[in-house]
């Protein structure tokens, strides 16, 4: 055992998100992430411990679901859902949301085009992402990333698809409002070649179903 | 030459409040009189809310200028809450403000509640780019200023945590009142809540849904052997909780270095404890509007209607039709640059 506690390292931390701290390593000669889920001190010690093992479990399952669907994720390398712990392959790129801006529209309509078409393909998988927004997704200048499942589920429901939908555009309007009109069509465009035209329309008007319901939405005046 | 000083009347009256108030360019607040519509049971009613709302405008509106100890023609303008809101309340508080504006040959300043809100908070502690966490009995509402406009980036996806936190307190028979000792009813029951019972928590990227835990929580409420008090307590921290994450989730995705809390349910010491904690972790600080501004009043409308003045934004009367269902992020913001 001493061989493999040697081949496991941890060298630094690389970023601080809402739930996780993120390490880079090595995992057996091979360049890792550590995602360490960290106890929050504004929850209750029990209820944030079973949350953390629960978000940990389900994201380890669903990285591999979907990397047995053929979408690009991370490869998984280990998990343990008493450290609240995963490592998983360290993807090489950089986050969408922070190289939209020295892209040309062409470049963007490209990108969008491929993120519509893997939540789709998520989808097909009967994946729901549930936090599909643009800093979630890695561009490796090859391909698109998609990575944090960890509030993902095993469902075929239109409902959690539409929402999908929703939080991609939402993360558009508030975070990259400036493009936001002209990628909008790619995210469709990708998703329907993906979906068929039929079903891609049930889900986008899901997800204006879904926005009507909040309380203060313009879409709902134009119901009816 | 002696510059001439702004001075704002505003009138808010999108909910249960009828309020005017009275700033000046300086934030100084001269006057600030309420009247609340409290429901004999149930929630708001909309219409009788309004009722109580044209009852009691003209009162409010003379005792805050005796109290701001001016007449109406040292004010420069009348500031109105359009919106959002409920449409007979809304109704009630513009017939006011325009037949002021007309009357007294005013300019009419249209303030969005939620904006107002913000401004408040921002004017009073002094946070200058903050996240703002807005949670009232309509509203949950994660945002930020960005590019001309606060941009919201989380919200409730059905029903806003006041409204949640109220119906099941209502439901269970342990409200109205909802507030005692300072406290929700239901953090008050949560105090000697003992254990967590498992619900609903449902956090969607920055977004959030309350209706599946108040499903939940009332029908757990039915089973035998569940004490109120684990049940207050398992609610109240998923409530919270998951509004918590989504505003780290966001704070994550903006990296402020400030959080704003305003908005009546932003009252709970319990909700403020859980922000000021997860703020420290991100290296942000907490700013807390005060209490008395937290829930609806006159002032904000005000003091909103003086950065609207400054901004040289005015509504024609005619033109001044109340929206109810106006969003946050389709108001520009020129006072910021």
């Amino acid at each position: 055992m001493d061989k493999l506690d040697l081949e496991i390292k941890i060298e630094k931390l690389i970023s601080k998100g809402a739930e996780a701290n993120i390490y880079l390593g090595t995992f057996l000669g091979y360049k890792a992430v550590f995602k360490k889920r960290v106890p929050k001190p504004y929850r209750e010690p029990e209820f944030d411990l079973n949350l953390r093992v629960r978000r940990t479990l389900n994201e380890a399952k669903m990285l591999y679901f979907a990397r047995k669907g053929g979408i690009p994720v991370p490869t998984l390398f280990y998990f343990d859902t008493k450290e609240t712990l995963i490592i998983m392959e360290f993807i090489e790129g950089k986050l969408l949301s922070h190289c939209i801006k020295e892209m040309t529209v062409n470049t963007l309509k490209e990108l969008f085009y491929k993120a519509g078409e893997i939540m789709a393909k998520l989808h097909l998988n009967s994946i729901a992402h549930g936090d599909f927004t643009t800093s979630n997704i890695i561009n490796t200048g090859k391909e698109l990333v998609i990575i944090d499942f960890g509030l993902s589920k095993k469902t075929s429901e239109i409902e959690e698809q539409a929402i999908d939908m929703h939080l991609l555009l939402r993360s558009l309007e508030s975070t990259h409002y400036d493009i936001v009109n002209y990628v909008k069509n790619s995210v469709v465009e990708g998703y329907e070649d993906i979906m068929g035209k039929g079903y891609a329309q049930k889900v986008y008007e899901r997800m204006l179903e879904i926005r009507r319901r909040g309380r203060y939405v313009k879409e709902r005046r134009k119901k009816g | 030459m002696v510059s001439k000083r702004t001075i704002v009347l505003g009138i808010e009256s999108t909910a249960h409040t009828f309020g005017c108030g009275i700033v000046d360019d300086e934030g100084n607040i001269l006057a600030d009189v309420r009247s609340v519509y409290v429901p004999e049971k149930g929630g708001i009613h909309p219409r009788e809310a309004a009722q109580h709302h044209s009852t009691h405008c003209s009162e409010v509106v003379k005792k805050a200028l005796a109290e701001a100890h001016i007449s109406i023609d040292k004010v420069s303008a009348i500031a109105i809450a359009l919106g959002p809101g409920l449409g007979p309340c809304l109704r009630s508080g513009a017939v006011i403000a325009r037949a002021l504006a007309v009357h007294f040959s005013k300019p009419l300043l249209p303030v969005n509640h939620a904006v107002a809100h913000i401004e408040i908070g921002k004017m009073l502690t002094g946070a200058k780019d903050p996240l703002i966490v807005y949670v009232s009995g309509g509203n949950t509402i994660i945002a930020a200023f960005s590019g001309g406009r606060y941009r919201v980036f989380g919200e409730t996806l059905d029903i806003a945590l006041g409204n949640c936190l109220d119906v099941f307190a209502r439901k269970l028979g342990l409200a109205p009142p909802y507030i005692i000792e300072g406290l929700h009813v239901v953090d008050k029951y949560a105090e000697k809540g003992e254990k967590i019972i498992d619900l609903p928590y449902v956090v969607k990227g920055e977004d959030l849904s309350y209706s599946g835990l108040l499903t939940a929580a009332l029908r757990k409420a039915r089973e035998p052997g569940v004490r109120i008090e684990d049940l207050c307590l398992s609610f109240r921290e998923n409530a919270y909780n998951m509004l918590v994450e989504a505003a780290e989730r966001a704070l994550a995705h903006t990296k402020k270095k400030e959080v704003l809390l305003t908005g009546g349910v932003g009252a709970s010491p319990i909700l403020q404890g859980k922000l000021k904690l997860m703020a420290k972790e991100h290296q942000a600080k907490l700013y807390i509007t005060p209490k008395k501004y937290m829930g609806d009043n006159g002032v904000m409308i005000a003091w909103t209607g003086v950065l609207l003045y400054k901004s040289g934004i005015t509504v024609d009367v005619k033109e001044s039709f109340i929206k109810q269902r106006w969003r946050l992020d389709e108001v520009d913001i020129p006072w910021i640059s």
